[in-house]
């Protein structure tokens, strides 16, 4: 017996939907890569990818939404791979085939966008013609009674091709604003119709769908259907829960074998899958739904650790255990909790970039795990890296992410690592960050993977150790790594004043905050200090930057959140203003208006440099990280590796 | 996927260096470019170009390259 069977018994046993056999109770769910060919044509890159995640160990492997129609209104990702002809099939089945080598069971999903598809179009379809909400995303066009029957027998056939490639089940994806959710909301679906009105009405499309792939496919080919449990869209006049209940029912009835059930939309107005959702949040939807289902209810949505996982499945509000960006980060997941290498695992931050690079049309790509979508690159070492034909003696200044990613790499490498920092402790500023409000505790987990994989391969490290110029450069170090970060800049009249901090030292406690506090920066530096003291309680909080918005470089799906929790806090935003000088009771500012002072009791340092103290110490040094250039945790991470790569 | 800059098309505007969240473009000799190793992928440039002559886009399968030089390897 193996020790995560043993720590996690509910987790690792075999389990069954159908008369589809599982080896385990966890499913690596449908994700969007826009890996494949514009054109619908599964790549190369995607196979390695879904190759990496059966070998991970999941029992269920899930390919990425497959589009339906041949007109592209259902493509909603400008690489998405489509099943709207024979002619995908031969492809669609080398996936199946690599899921299939690794005893684990492949199922394919159908995904018609509907409201957020029509990529290459200049619109969308959707039952009713209801304004978009985010302006990515192209005004719907009502579809005619004709239009929805072709629409119905194209996922028909798409389940019919999904068996002729070898799948073992098939998918349907109701969630988040694709079509199928779009006929059951209330919100976008204002038919009178066959296919609107009633919940019964509105759900009629999917169960023509799902009633259409069970005689087309006979009764033992198993269909997953993914569902809202809950569409948070209240204040659109969504569904309520009852109704989403009901929905389910009928598709229950109407012979799925398995739901997978979900919560928000994306034009829901409160966060969902982001860091401030503590984890397990949703669970009480999916208790709901096995109380009131026959059939195996899985779930994905911040369930992040198996701990909380074994707990829910113990206490049967859980069958299966569904997961997108924690297999992202890291494929090998499964198979590191049932080896008992939890402290491997590389921890998904939440941090949804993956998300915003989709919505980008760019590929996806990961803060934690640079490798993705390199997974047949051996160079980039998702199997591991080979050793160095020559170890060598490498010295890191520096124990931030981008100092121990390079580090780890290095390590893993075989080189002789050493990694110093001045403080006590191992992170950098993503420790610092830590200390945040709303989840951004969750770093730690990071920094703790990234502290373990250096020193399981031996690396040493030194810390509380202030290393000098002199020192780099009497150094006997084959390769010197530069990853000292940055610091807050301090070329502003008056900073040297006793009302002025660090945001660094507000962040870990050393600074004591007056009342009025104002913070210099308007990047996401200075808007997470920002959050940090409206968390704290008792400060008045001004924020000050040249911008014409603050948070330029924060990730789209964060940004709206941060501005919410800061207009609820009553922070003031001076955007488009430059700071003149720091006096004993205030900012001296230039506004568009003229020039003004800004009082304040403690003034905040927050926007950053690069610290390159030690870089011309020597010749031939690397420099990584917020080193080199000041930036976002991802380029940090992203550094380190590349670096790791060429040590 | 690292955008490619039509250096014939651009016309050196600079809007792309602006936008560049990690700010690792610039002009050199008055057309953009960028250092690659540094770039995130995230494809901001090619959507601020109002010209387009930064290109971030995924090829097809059957794409046909524009001159024989860069034909790929028959199947």
């Amino acid at each position: 017996m193996k020790p995560g069977e043993k720590k996690y018994p509910h987790i690792f046993r075999p389990f069954r939907i159908g008369k589809m056999e599982l080896k385990n109770r966890i499913k690596y769910a449908s994700t969007e890569t826009n890996f494949n060919y514009g054109d619908g044509f599964v790549s190369d890159k995607e196979v390695a990818y879904m190759e990496a995640q059966a070998r991970g160990g999941a029992g269920i492997v899930t390919t990425q939404g497959a589009y339906t129609d041949p007109r592209g209104e259902g493509k909603g990702y400008v690489g998405m791979m489509g099943i709207w002809d024979d002619k995908f099939i031969p492809g669609l089945k080398r996936i199946a085939d690599v899921i299939h080598k690794y005893d684990a069971k492949a199922v394919l999903q159908l995904m018609h966008c509907g409201r957020v598809g029509g990529i290459e179009l200049d619109y969308t379809v959707g039952p009713s013609e209801v304004k978009q909400r985010i302006p990515r995303f192209r005004e719907p066009r009502e579809m005619t009674v004709e239009q929805i029957e072709t629409a119905i027998q194209e996922h028909v056939d798409g389940a019919l091709r999904c068996r002729e490639a070898g799948y073992d089940a098939v998918e349907i994806s109701g969630i988040v604003g694709y079509l199928i959710s779009n006929f059951i909301s209330a919100y976008t679906n204002l038919r009178t119709d066959a296919f609107g009105g009633t919940v019964e009405k509105r759900a009629e499309f999917m169960r023509r769908i799902v009633a259409g792939i069970r005689k087309a496919v006979g009764p033992d080919y198993p269909i997953i259907i993914r569902l809202c449990g809950d569409e948070l869209l209240h204040d659109r006049g969504g569904n309520t829960p009852e109704e989403s209940l009901q929905v389910i029912r009928i598709a229950e009835q109407a012979g799925i074998d398995c739901l997978s059930v979900t919560a928000g939309w994306q034009e829901s107005a409160v966060s969902v899958i982001s860091r401030d959702i503590p984890m397990g949040t949703w669970l009480p939807i999916a208790e709901r739904m096995k109380k009131n289902l026959k059939v195996p209810v899985s779930m994905a949505y911040r369930l992040f650790v198996p701990g909380i996982v074994e707990e829910a499945m113990q206490a049967g509000r859980l069958d299966i255990w569904e997961m997108c960006r924690p297999m992202i980060a890291d494929p090998f997941l499964p198979n590191k909790i049932l080896e008992g290498r939890e402290e491997e695992i590389i921890p998904c931050m939440a941090c949804n970039i993956c998300l915003a690079r989709l919505f980008r049309d760019a590929e996806l790509c990961c803060f934690v795990r640079p490798s993705l979508g390199h997974e047949s690159e051996p160079e980039y070492g998702f199997y591991g890296f080979a050793k160095a034909a020559r170890p060598k003696k490498i010295w890191i200044i520096g124990a931030g992410v981008a100092g121990m990613q390079a580090g780890a790499i290095a390590a893993e490498k075989g080189h002789q690592v050493t990694i110093t920092d001045k403080a006590d402790h191992t992170g950098g500023q993503l420790a610092a960050a830590a200390h945040g409000p709303w989840g951004d505790d969750e770093f730690l987990r990071l920094v703790r993977y990234l502290e373990h994989r250096c020193r399981q391969f031996g690396a040493k490290f030194e810390l509380g150790r202030t290393v000098t110029k002199e020192e780099v450069k009497a150094s006997d170090a084959d390769e010197v790594v530069i990853a000292t970060g940055a610091a807050p800049r301090t070329d502003i009249p008056g900073a040297d004043g006793g009302n002025v901090v660090s945001c660094f030292d507000v962040f870990e406690g050393r600074a004591k905050v007056g009342r009025r506090a104002v913070i210099l920066g308007d990047g996401g530096v200075g808007i997470s200090t920002a959050l940090l003291l409206l968390h704290r309680g008792g400060h008045e909080v001004t924020l000050v930057g040249k911008a014409k918005k603050p948070g330029r470089d924060v990730n789209p799906s964060y940004i709206w959140r941060y501005m919410a929790k800061l207009k609820e806090g009553k922070a003031v935003l001076a955007t488009q203003t430059k700071v003149e000088a720091i006096t004993a009771d205030g900012v001296a500012v230039t506004t568009p208006d003229g020039p003004k002072t800004i009082p304040a009791d403690t003034v905040i340092l927050a926007e950053v440099q690069s610290v390159q103290d030690l870089v011309k110490a020597r010749k031939g040094v690397r420099v990584v990280g917020d080193a080199l250039l000041a930036r976002r945790a991802n380029a940090a991470i992203l550094d380190g590796y590349r670096l790791g790569m060429r040590l | 996927m690292v955008p490619t800059i039509d250096a014939f098309k651009c016309d050196g505007c600079g809007i792309c260096v602006q936008r560049c969240p990690p700010q690792i473009m610039g002009l050199i000799r008055g057309k953009a470019a960028l250092l690659t190793d540094l770039c995130e992928e995230c494809g901001i440039c090619a959507e601020a170009c109002p010209i387009a002559a930064v290109r971030f886009h995924l090829p097809h399968r059957d794409f046909q390259p524009r001159h024989d030089g860069y034909r790929p390897v028959p199947r």
